[in-house]
């Protein structure tokens, strides 16, 4: 077995490590979802620094007003100074982030990051200082997932480059490996691995879920296949392509996996973090880990959308057992638990 | 080794010199000179206008990789002497002074710290390239005109790290590692601070910061004085991603925008004693729009500041020309693949495409390929069509369907007046042969989709044209004709050395799968993406619709549209949305000689030719556009998604980097 | 008559009025290739060649037509993809229930080390003998007990008293059963009844890998009538991949798939309980690469004088 590093349902991870005063940092977006979420956990919080991120370009001005008050009246019953509710730009600086990590740690040393709405030129940076923050004590990450996606989810990339805080020291490019994440496919980060040069190029194919999502998928692997003329194999060390199926939600298996897979880090690596939010995560925890260990940096590229659909998804999932909120321990007692 | 000749992915170790040069085509070289000719060089063209592999050619590693597999470098022999420098803006992180707030400085500030990372950033490329020939053979050398050999390099560094263009932040040192280790150090330092591994950028760097350009003088100045290189010997500085600046949203400071491009163009603006110059690359209007110079009001000169490379100007297919270059490097690169996927294959003639694909089909064999069972069918008759006509149509049109199909136009536009008891070469639409060609593309569509069939795009000239100019595009068609080849040919796929030769029907759904990706892949641009895909639907789906609506096809050619200049000018939004449209290669944008008697300058634009296979419009242009007055145009541009005012005065493009 | 020697190339066109979109038949090689083509059951013959003859059980290019586009809604669970169900049962579902009935802290800096200590001191078995408890334990490094009968069998074969003796003899508090797959769930509920009843001071966890809806639906209702039983499922197959029984008007490819049924119905054998949309009429779309279920259509499967089948199925008696 991998090794077990906390996570399952919000509320049952919650509940189980028995922390009383969370500060929640969140998102208020135009999808109802990224509220639902914070929603359904509130009685575990006592405080909230919440962001409402606009678009620089949105289309629809009034249905975007109305879509961030409808989300917004779901933390109506949270009283108001437990709340701080900031608008923001998309394209903040990074100064602007560690400010609003400030509000957090301010309030108390256990935050919740619920990352179900943030762009990941957010959530990235924002789990870098926290977790690199020696005051922070215990840190959990919350994702909900969504129902009905848009059919375009995000529209004008801006040019493929890193995400803010995840370079490399020096501009390596050439690395032994390159970590894909499989999902709302965008072609555009496969121009990295013609201006990089990359040993193995690894699929990270999320799996479950199965149908309906996953024939999606396979047509993502269909036009990587064509595009690298050749041969994709799902046997674990077949070169140069590998397909690697981790289930969706298992933070803690992908990144288990991609330490494996680069020996601890000892072989270079690089990362596109499209597809599931929480293989993101275990991205963003890999590169993190990588370099706090001084091993050498992974870059995490990424085309950054500057308009998200107004409905991203139609509404939060739900099954007969609640919400479909899962929560991942980053940080216990001032132990990462996601180490190299 | 890949099965599909025309991957554009490589992951795996590095391909070998000879295969890399084997690949690479230089059918371009000798229409570019100016790139590899003294003083600054824009090159402008769209991605896969051929920009990346030309600019490709200043680098070190490939100018080896010729000499190790033995092939003559493409560069003119009097023409090879330069060292080089590649700086890419967003490798770089150049681009990320957005990443932290600069709330402290002034936005020239800002400009200044760029200008000096990108000095440094400069400086290392020059010194890795100084290395890299230092240590190669010695005719190498020779052409470049580098008398340093090994650690001779050492001789020049004292003098270098000693020079006042550094205010004294490098310090002397006598190795040329030693010295790059310093620069290094304060790129590092830039880019720990950019993104935010440090908390404020180091005060000492904005005290000691270096001009744009002035450390690349000094160097080439320092190189020379030390007759470390011939007189004639060049330093070229090749800046990559230049073009992506403007879409990148940076912070304001003050409520002004931090300008890069100026910063960047100031360079240029530099006078050129120690024979330094700079090579961008861009996007055509980008360019023509903006030109601005750092600190001050004045703008770059073409000529006296720049020379223009427009390769889609080279490459692309005007009206009458015959001197179109993109053909011969298309049928260039696919002999080249032909030869790397171990096809036998003569180089001396580039007519490998031809036995693969067969030159072209006719539109009747086209449809003759169609394999209808019953071609009569397709036919469609008038009230006023006479019986003796219709039997004349329907007899036929079972061994000439087109023929048949562009009677029956022919009687819907001029009446039935005509004896059609005569020889099938005889008749009148068959004499006519411009009213026959202007219409025959539109009458294949109109065949096909009444048969309730995909029309064939299939035959190299087809696929050539369909590229509109563009290199990554003819890979891209290849790409898929061959995959969906492989899928159906199975291990036969593998058959050596012999050139297959595809069917019709695999090389047409190949067109079809491309055409579909290449739509599918504007919004994965840069720019205002989603707003030209929608643009580009908006007109697809009118002239797809005028097209099919038209059964007297009496207007063939409006397949694009034409728009005055003078009405262009007068928005100067709508002007630049067009514009971007152009850059991005999602419209084609040419002269418009009209042949109305007023005379007006005109513009007309059409779709990518790429695009029309699935949208179901012909790619071949002809007779005169649809004259699209500013109403439609506005219409279509507000579906897209654009904001437009008719105030003249009021500017509705989205806050950019000016 | 359409008899098949390949797929025809202007297939891939899709037309207005195919019941594909384009493309598809491309997209069906491609998957025939890397996906389906390590079938256990039949695999000396390459899969594109067992379609085509799949394809001449029609004589109708309209009804060929129809059952590509169904197959291009077959989930096909793979080898890597069932090893990756075993290392989610094992990592998330398996962790977190023996942390809820072992009272484990999260918190604990060794809480890994405990999980597994626990998990090995329970009892893993199969439900039946499909899962392959064998690969199951391997592919998790877990040692477990090593007396893993599958409780279909015991529940015929087994000694209620001998069963017991065992679980008190080595300390078992937590049986874990784990089944491959459930499609109507009258299979695990039986075993499940057998169990709780043979082991009432026992903790159960009822784990199948995937389930069908119908299956979900029976199981979640049977499991609350007894105090000791916990199910949690891997993977849950949605409501939207189960084959209707009845034709729906406003699905025109299941109405024509519907019409074809009742003309080949005939050309099967349909054992008890068995229907044109599967045992129990599950409407399953499901094939894992070591046998195909019955709760899956049976054009698929069935194999008879006058059917030839894509996935051939390993049954029992």
């Amino acid at each position: 077995m991998s090794i077990y590093r906390p996570w399952g349902n919000v509320l049952w991870l919650l509940d189980k490590l028995k922390i009383e005063d969370w500060v929640t940092l969140g998102c208020i977006a135009t999808e109802s979802r990224s509220c639902t979420s914070v929603a359904n956990y509130k009685d575990f919080s006592s405080s909230f620094v919440l962001l409402k991120i606009t678009d620089p370009q949105p289309l629809e001005s009034e249905a975007v007003a109305n879509a961030y008050d409808d989300s917004e009246s779901q933390l109506d019953s949270i009283p108001e100074d437990q709340k701080n509710v900031i608008e923001s730009e998309l394209m903040a600086t990074l100064d602007d982030l560690e400010d609003y990590v400030e509000l957090c740690v301010e309030k108390s040393p256990n935050v919740i990051i619920d990352i179900t709405s943030f762009p990941k030129r957010w959530f990235f940076p924002f789990i870098q200082m926290l977790i690199n923050d020696v005051r922070i004590l215990n840190l959990v990450a919350v994702y909900t997932q969504g129902e009905t996606y848009a059919a375009t989810i995000a529209e004008n990339p801006e040019p493929l480059r890193p995400l803010p805080g995840f370079i490399t020291a020096d501009e390596r490019s050439s690395h032994d490996h390159a970590f894909v994440g499989v999902g709302f496919h965008d072609l555009g980060m496969l121009k990295l691995l013609g201006d990089d040069s990359v040993k193995k190029l690894n699929l990270m194919f999320p799996f479950p879920p199965g149908p309906p999502g996953n024939k999606k998928n396979w047509k993502f692997v269909e036009q990587i296949n064509r595009k690298i003329g050749g041969d994709i194999s799902s046997e674990e060390f077949s070169e140069p392509l590998s397909l690697h199926f981790l289930p969706a939600l298992d933070a803690s298996e992908a990144f288990t996996a991609m330490s494996n897979i680069t020996r601890k880090g000892q072989l270079t690596s690089i990362m596109a973090p499209y597809g599931p939010k929480p293989i993101s995560l275990a991205m963003c925890m890999f590169a993190i880990a990588v370099d706090n260990a001084g091993l050498e940096d992974v870059p995490v590229y990424y085309s950054q959308p500057q308009r998200y659909a107004v409905e991203y998804t139609k509404n939060a999932l739900k099954s007969d057992d609640g919400l479909e909120s899962w929560a991942y321990a980053l940080k216990l007692n001032g132990r990462d638990l996601y180490t190299i | 080794m890949s099965l599909n000749p025309f991957f554009e992915l490589y992951a795996g170790d590095r391909i070998s010199p000879d295969d890399f040069v084997k690949m690479f085509s230089d059918v371009l070289v000798p229409h570019a000179t100016p790139i590899f000719a003294p003083g600054n060089a824009v090159v402008t063209g769209k991605q896969g206008s051929g920009k990346s592999m030309l600019l490709s050619l200043l680098r070190p590693e490939i100018r080896l990789q010729y000499y190790e597999a033995g092939v003559e470098f493409p560069v003119p022999l009097e023409r090879r002497g330069f060292l080089s420098a590649n700086v890419n803006l967003a490798h770089s992180s150049a681009y990320d002074f957005g990443l932290r707030r600069a709330s402290d400085l002034e936005p020239e500030d800002v400009q200044l710290y760029f200008a000096d990372f990108l000095n440094y950033l400069i400086l290392r490329s020059l010194i890795s390239c100084l290395k890299i020939y230092s240590r190669a053979d010695d005719k190498v050398r020779k052409e470049v005109g580098l008398k340093l050999k090994g650690d001779e390099c050492n001789s020049i560094v004292p003098a270098l790290s000693a020079h006042p263009v550094w205010e004294g932040w490098i310090k002397p040192c006598e190795t040329i590692n030693e010295f790059d280790d310093q620069l290094q150090q304060r790129i590092r330092g830039y880019r720990r601070y950019l993104h935010k591994k440090v908390k404020i950028i180091d005060p000492e760097y904005l005290a000691t910061r270096t001009t744009i350009g002035e450390p690349a003088l000094i160097f080439s100045q320092i190189l020379r004085d030390a007759g470390a290189i011939a007189p004639k010997t060049h330093i070229f500085i090749d800046i990559d991603q230049y073009e992506e600046l403007a879409n990148i949203l940076n912070d304001k400071v003050e409520g002004q925008t931090v300008d890069y491009r100026a910063t960047i163009n100031k360079a240029l603006a530099n006078r050129n004693e120690f024979k330094v110059s700079y090579r961008i690359g861009t996007r055509g209007h980008a360019w023509r729009n903006h030109s601005k110079i750092m600190g001050t009001t004045a703008k770059l000169e073409e000529e006296r500041d720049y020379k223009y490379v427009e390769l889609d100007e080279i490459l692309i297919r005007r009206e009458n020309s015959k001197s179109d270059i993109f053909p011969s490097f298309a049928r260039d690169v696919f002999n080249r693949r032909m030869v790397f996927a171990k096809f036998n294959v003569n180089l001396q003639e580039d007519l490998a495409i031809d036995e693969v694909y067969k030159k072209s089909f006719t539109p009747e064999e086209k449809i003759e390929r169609l394999s209808l069972r019953k071609p009569q069918k397709v036919l469609k008759f008038d009230k006023n069509f006479s019986e003796k006509s219709k039997k004349r149509l329907l007899k036929l049109a079972k061994n000439n369907l087109l023929s048949a199909k562009l009677g029956e136009i022919w009687i819907r536009q001029k009446g039935d007046i005509e004896d059609l008891d005569i020889l099938d070469s005889d008749l009148p639409w068959e004499k006519k042969k411009y009213w026959k060609k202007e219409r025959r593309e539109v009458a294949l569509l109109q065949i096909a989709s009444d048969a309730q069939q995909k029309p064939l795009w299939c035959g190299a000239n087809d696929i050539i044209a369909l590229s509109g100019g563009n290199i990554l595009v003819f890979l891209s068609l290849n790409q898929f004709i061959w995959d969906t080849w492989i899928l159906y040919k199975g291990k036969d796929s593998e058959i050596r050395p012999q050139l297959p030769i595809i069917d019709v029907h695999v090389q047409s759904l190949g067109v079809q799968k491309a055409s579909k990706y290449w739509i599918e892949k504007i919004t994965q641009e840069t720019g205002m993406s989603s707003e030209r895909s929608r643009f580009v639907a908006a007109i697809a789906g009118y002239f797809n619709k005028k097209i099919f609506a038209d059964k007297k096809i009496s207007y063939p050619g409006h397949t694009g549209f034409s728009i005055q200049k003078s009405e262009l000018f007068e928005y100067p939004n709508v002007r630049e949305y067009l514009e971007e449209l152009a850059d991005y290669g999602n419209l084609l944008m040419l002269d418009h000689t009209t042949k109305n008697k007023d005379r007006k300058q005109r513009i007309k634009f059409y779709l990518n030719p790429i695009f029309c296979p699935h949208f179901g419009i012909p790619f071949i242009r002809t007779k005169e556009p649809y004259y699209a007055p500013l109403i439609d145009l506005v219409g279509w541009l507000s579906e897209a998604g654009y904001s437009i005012s008719f105030n003249k005065d009021v500017d509705t493009r989205p806050q950019r980097l000016v | 008559m359409t008899t098949l020697s390949e797929l025809p190339i202007q297939w891939d066109y899709a037309v207005p009025g195919d019941f594909y979109p384009p493309e598809s038949i491309s997209f069906l090689k491609f998957m025939c290739q890397k996906v389906f083509d390590v079938y256990e059951p039949s695999q000396f013959k390459p899969f594109e060649y067992r379609l085509i003859e799949w394809l001449n059980n029609l004589d109708t290019e309209k009804k060929q037509k129809a059952f590509i586009a169904v197959l291009l809604d077959l989930f096909f669970i793979g080898k890597k993809e069932f090893e990756a169900l075993y290392r989610l049962l094992a990592n998330s579902i398996m962790s977190r229930w023996i942390i809820d009935v072992e009272s484990i802290d999260v918190s604990h800096p060794e809480v890994s080390k405990n999980i597994l200590e626990k998990i090995n001191a329970s009892w893993i078995c199969p439900i039946t003998d499909s899962l392959r408890i064998n690969s199951f334990l391997k592919v998790n490094n877990l040692v477990a007990k090593d007396v893993r009968p599958d409780w279909r069998s015991l529940k015929r074969l087994g000694d209620i008293e001998k069963i017991q003796r065992f679980v008190r003899t080595n300390k078992i508090k937590n049986l874990m059963l784990i089944e491959d797959f459930v499609g109507s769930g009258t299979q695990v509920k039986n075993v499940i009844k057998y169990a709780s009843e043979c082991l009432p001071k026992t903790n159960i966890l009822l784990a199948p890998l995937v389930v069908c809806p119908d299956g979900n639906s029976a199981l979640k209702k049977e499991v609350k009538k007894y105090g000791n039983v916990d199910y949690r499922p891997t993977l849950i197959l949605p409501n939207s991949t189960k084959f209707p029984k009845k034709a729906d008007a406003s699905k025109p490819l299941h109405l024509f798939l519907h019409q074809i049924f009742d003309e080949i119905e005939h050309r099967f054998e349909l054992g008890r309980d068995e229907t044109v949309t599967g045992y129990k009429s599950t409407g399953g779309q499901v094939v894992m690469h070591s046998n195909c279920p019955n709760n899956t259509l049976p054009i698929y499967h069935q194999d008879t004088d006058h059917w030839v089948s894509l996935f051939p199925r390993v049954g029992r008696q």
